[in-house]
């Protein structure tokens, strides 16, 4: 295992090298951002001129790529030009939100998805096969924007009902999530559940509906796949009970694949659900990578695609670590 | 058995949810919406949404150069001019507006001008010092120390220095004659106490630590709110004690949707909502609040590139402007929110304004007529020379719905008029980066943004024109230039006397009309909602959102 994990860092390193260039390129191959404020009375390109020297960009592109690597690897993500604060401030203040409300989704999407797609597996053409397939798949063609403006109207009927007083909050991230610092919020926000409820429930439950879909019908084709396995057969030929023979044989391995979709699916908890976050108003990391992205701020989105690419790495590994304890024929070495 | 656990857990989520209805009917209570009218009396909470969160707080640098970080600031700042919804400029922190007529505006032989400003004797800074003229200076110098990312020195690159004869006045010796000097002389005051020695690029980028406005900040919590506080030492008070408010809050709501859903929620109290077709509809629907819309100073023009074929040739412009029905546009795309704009001076700039355009309207002869005065001849659906189409390329910025809009109708009325327009709407980094400066396009749209002061030589001026020689120096983007109207510009710049000023200025208007680089199109509705709770509220398109919060307060309940 030891050895897997070693090998994998050694693999990622000209990985990350390329990926930094390649985002680096993109983003600093685009036009001056300063050149958008020229909208702006008696801002002049001398101004332009002025700030892009001020901030290192008159220096050339493999030095300015050579100044911020170097910074990078030895720990300093550098400063944001937009908001001239340090890029992992920005970060450390965002991630709280963006875990909580991924992984939050992520386990209520498990939580239904996996029950959903066993139930509908074991039980296929059956009434509830026939509703769950229309359900997931109008669940699929729905845009999270879409089912968000659902959840917010949802939301303003309940209002109503409620004599005027609100019962979810339709946008806005619950105040315990600002500080920035992980085991702070953590605390602060086991003390006001209510409050995260109400401010919470709508955007996980938007950001579910698409997982929850895909994830369940993963599940059944794959279940179905080995339910008629020989070893199936096998099993119940041998006496086992249906349940025992379901959840040692059938279950175990049609999660393998699900395990490294899930996996992945963690790593891009870090980059925060882009639409979700914004039609919900919440300040995590998909918003700050959609906004650095607008004003080029080239740190930002750099920082955020380094730390995705490191985390996409640590979950595949894990992943198949997983493998090996979930199937015991796969040996990790 | 199945059925039990489900049974279960639905039980267990209509808990959770009767839980939710329950602590919301207790917290809700005393911040429901919907009080009856009453006279302002103190105290309370107003939250304001805004679509941005600011970058940073100080608005003076480049990461405060956004509309966000000066509706949050401005209650915190007063200026020594205020500028009123009607364009007017009125005293706040000095005591008079300086004009030539009352002398305060006086002419120096080396081709200069000095403009003395008094200040009043009751301006505080919220820790108690008094605001005096070294304030003044110590800004001016403050704006031109090359260590810092201030964003704009137009202007006060021109103030040789600023004399402080005794606190209370400041002599502002300009090295030439400019001629909107009160954008210099009428602006904000910093603290030279609090600010000396420190780095300005970050010492008020996350917090102020003294103000000279009704309000003082309060905290920034950057993932959730802004919040202000009332400041109970505000110079400007009066008998009323102004502000009437306790807390001033800000949130940030990036999806316009959402924003009015939150409106309606009363989760917020004030929005500035982005312009759209059906905004004044939905606005009127909400059962409880009101909204105001104003034409704002950011107008939407049409660019010609003058300086490619086909749109160099001063008749096929003028061919696609007869062709072009800009109150159709207000009409159905606005929905008559904002009429047309005849003018690059918008209406309020009074005494400057002239309404050139206003003889442009649609007129399919005089279209025709100068095509073919452009040596173009219809052939089938569209007018063509040597054999090729009249094809115009369009260019705007991806992502504005009203921009579409505009293009699509354009499109159709060029069409009609035997004019082939091609559609491309561009991200706005590449539009505004590359192609408006680089000049890769035929015709434009896209909007500038003006303050009370009509100078517009950075815009029109022969050598303004951005350019691979001058390193795409300046923001004539039509690349137009006619010596006269360069000249023009170039003296109402440095014409201190307002009505001789007024004149250069209409003059340029109407050459430019003749000239034709561009079509003025409208200026951007600016609306402002609110609940019920929320009043004295007054849009001022010149000062932003928050220009007023010493008169805001909240319905008695």
């Amino acid at each position: 295992m030891i050895g897997l994990i070693l090998r994998r860092t050694l693999a990622a390193i000209p990985v990350l090298f390329v990926v930094s260039i390649i985002m680096f390129l993109l983003v600093k191959l685009g036009p001056n951002p300063l050149e958008m404020m020229k909208q702006q009375p008696g801002f002049t390109s001398k101004d332009v001129s002025r700030l892009s020297k001020l901030n290192g960009w008159d220096k050339s592109l493999p030095s300015q790529y050579v100044y911020w690597a170097k910074n990078f690897f030895t720990g300093d993500m550098g400063t944001s030009w937009v908001q001239q604060r340090p890029v992992w401030s920005m970060i450390s203040e965002r991630l709280p939100l963006t875990l909580m409300v991924t992984g939050a989704s992520m386990m209520l999407s498990l939580l239904i998805a996996l029950p959903i797609g066993a139930y509908v597996a074991v039980h296929k053409y059956s009434r509830a096969d026939y509703v769950a397939t229309l359900s997931t798949f109008a669940m699929m063609a729905s845009p999270s924007f879409f089912v968000a403006l659902l959840l917010q109207l949802g939301a303003l009927k309940l209002q109503d009902m409620n004599g005027g007083n609100l019962v979810f909050f339709t946008a806005g991230p619950p105040a315990c999530v600002g500080g920035g610092d992980l085991l702070k919020v953590a605390t602060s926000c086991l003390t006001t559940p209510i409050e995260v409820f109400r401010r919470l429930s709508l955007p996980i439950f938007a950001l579910s509906i698409l997982q929850i879909a895909g994830w369940s019908r993963f599940l059944r084709s794959e279940l179905l796949g080995v339910l008629n396995a020989d070893y199936i057969r096998s099993a119940m030929a041998k006496g086992l009970g249906g349940r025992v023979v379901f959840m040692r044989h059938a279950m175990r391995n049609a999660l393998l694949p699900l395990v490294t979709i899930v996996a992945l699916d963690v790593a891009g908890l870090f980059g925060g659900a882009v639409i979700t976050e914004s039609v919900f108003g919440l300040p995590g990391m998909g918003n700050l990578l959609l906004s650095s992205l607008g004003s080029m701020d080239v740190t930002v989105v750099l920082a955020i695609v380094m730390i995705g690419a490191v985390l996409v790495l640590i979950m595949t590994t894990v992943a198949d670590i997983l493998y090996g304890v979930l199937d015991p024929r796969i040996r990790v070495t | 058995m199945g059925q039990g656990r489900i049974t279960r857990l639905l039980g267990l989520a209509l808990l959770l949810i009767a839980a939710a209805t329950l602590a919301a009917g207790c917290g809700a209570a005393a911040d429901s919406a919907g009080a009856a009218d009453g006279p302002a009396q103190h105290g309370g909470t107003l939250t304001v949404a805004m679509e941005q969160a600011p970058n940073c707080l100080n608005a003076w640098i480049v990461c405060g150069g956004m509309a966000a970080t000066s509706t949050i600031t401005s209650p915190l700042f007063d200026s020594l001019l205020i500028t009123e919804a009607d364009g007017t400029k009125v005293p706040q922190l000095a005591t008079q507006v300086p004009t030539t007529e009352n002398g305060s505006v006086v002419e120096t032989k080396s081709g200069g001008m000095d403009v003395t400003v008094h200040l009043v004797r009751e301006g505080r800074w919220s820790d108690g010092k008094p605001i005096t003229c070294d304030d003044l200076k110590f800004t001016q110098d403050l704006m031109m120390d090359d260590r810092w990312m201030v964003s704009s020195r137009t202007g006060y690159e021109l103030v040789k220095n600023v004399e402080c004869p005794d606190p209370l006045t400041a002599i502002y010796h300009f090295k030439e004659r400019y001629a909107p000097f009160l954008s210099i002389v009428g602006g904000t005051p910093l603290p030279k106490h609090v600010l000396q020695g420190k780095d300005f690029n970050t010492y008020f980028n996350n917090e102020i630590t003294v103000s000279s406005g009704p309000f003082l900040f309060d905290h920034w919590d950057h993932s959730v709110e802004v919040v202000l506080k009332r400041n109970p030492h505000y110079w400007n008070a009066g008998k009323d004690e102004k502000p009437w408010i306790d807390r001033l809050r800000y949130t940030f709501v990036p999806d316009t949707n959402t924003l009015k859903i939150q409106l309606r929620t009363g989760e917020v109290d004030v929005a500035a909502v982005q312009p759209d077709t059906s905004v004044r509809e939905e606005l009127e629907s909400f059962p409880r609040g009101g909204y105001q819309i104003k034409p704002s100073v950011f107008w939407e023009q049409l660019a010609f590139n003058t300086s490619k074929a086909p749109t160099n040739d001063v008749n096929v412009r003028r061919a696609i402007a007869f062709s072009i029905d800009r109150t159709q546009i207000t009409d159905t795309v606005l929905r008559k929110q904002v009429g047309e704009l005849n003018s690059t001076v918008l209406p309020a700039q009074k005494d400057y304004y002239t309404p050139a355009w206003s003889d442009v309207k649609p007129d399919s002869k005089r279209a025709q007529a100068y095509l073919e005065k452009a040596g173009y001849k219809r052939e089938g659906a569209y007018y063509a020379k040597n054999g090729k189409p009249l094809t115009i390329v369009f260019k705007s910025t991806a992502g504005n719905n009203l921009r579409l809009k505009v293009a699509q109708l354009l499109q159709q009325e060029l069409r009609q008029n035997g004019i082939k327009m091609e559609i491309n709407m561009e991200p706005p980094t590449v539009f505004f980066g590359t192609s408006t400066i680089q000049g890769a396009y035929d015709i434009a749209l896209w909007a500038w943004s003006s303050n009370t002061d009509p100078s517009q030589r950075t815009l029109f001026s022969c050598d303004q024109i951005p350019s691979e020689a001058n390193d795409f120096q300046g923001n004539n983007n039509y690349r137009y230039c006619n010596e006269d109207v360069t000249k023009w510009l170039k003296a109402a710049d440095v014409e201190p006397d307002v009505a001789k000023r007024a004149e250069l200025t209409k003059r340029v208007q109407v050459q430019m009309r003749k000239d034709m680089p561009l079509l003025p199109i409208y200026q951007r509705p600016d609306t402002v909602a609110y609940t019920d709770r929320a009043k004295g509220l007054a849009n001022n398109p010149f000062g932003g959102l928050t220009w007023n919060t010493a008169d805001w307060s909240v319905t008695a309940q």
